[in-house]
């Protein structure tokens, strides 16, 4: 399964037709559609924040009942911690790598989902401190095969 | 006495002990009277959570009926041009 990243995922809800990434974005999307695509909870949370300071709380809540409904993602939850000394002791093993506290957070959840494969993200600044390979929508897209 | 409604529901035989053992330290009269003030404290719950929180406490339990596709939905930015990093 390949996880979408949030910052795929905004530049196509708010159509960032400008964006330079647009037209990769778009056709790596439309390359996935038809396929159950994972969407951390943390990945979907951030671009439900993204949604509502740029178009409103209710695009906002609407998009994130929107996933959870979806036929096409699946959204992924880690476990949760007993306690929050659980929580330190899960999360500083990534933080450690030097990821941010948001990629340390969907570092734990791609650890505990066994069939993500692929990582899908603009962002290279994670790629090798994530447990499983990332690809940005150019790469994805060059790919003959993928999934 | 306040228009109710006889409900039948199964409940297990342990539930219904620690009922019982309740009614028998007075905190309730009776097995009604403690099982309506459990359903007013579900209530209670569920009226202080969102939409959202709902939902997801049925995503969880997979009990969310699954419809549409979200990517269908574009939004028009109202505030001013988003700019999204691609890196940190």
């Amino acid at each position: 399964m390949i996880v979408v990243g949030s910052d795929v995922l905004i530049l196509h809800h708010l159509s960032l037709r400008a964006d330079p990434r647009w037209n990769d974005n778009e056709e790596a999307l439309r390359r996935l559609r038809g396929s159950v695509k994972g969407v951390t909870i943390y990945g979907l949370l951030d671009l439900v924040g993204v949604i509502s300071r740029h178009a409103g709380e209710k695009s906002g809540r609407e998009l994130y009942l929107s996933y959870l409904r979806s036929e096409e993602h699946r959204i992924l939850f880690p476990p949760h911690p007993d306690s929050w000394e659980e929580h330190i002791e899960n999360v500083m093993r990534y933080l450690a790598k030097g990821l941010s506290y948001k990629d340390a957070l969907e570092a734990m959840v791609l650890d505990t989902t066994p069939e993500v494969q692929l990582y899908l993200t603009w962002r290279t600044a994670p790629a090798g401190r994530l447990p499983v390979k990332t690809r940005t929508p150019s790469e994805l897209t060059q790919q003959r095969t993928f999934g | 006495m306040a228009d109710t409604v006889l409900l039948q529901v199964r409940v297990s035989s342990t539930l219904v002990r620690r009922i019982d053992e309740l009614c028998s330290e007075g905190l309730y009269r009776n097995r009604s009277e403690a099982i309506s003030d459990a359903i007013r404290m579900l209530l209670a719950k569920y009226s202080r959570t969102s939409p959202e929180a709902r939902a997801t406490a049925l995503y969880l339990s997979g009990r969310l009926s699954r419809t549409g596709n979200p990517e269908e939905l574009i939004f028009t930015p109202s505030t001013g041009r988003p700019h999204i990093e691609d890196d940190e």
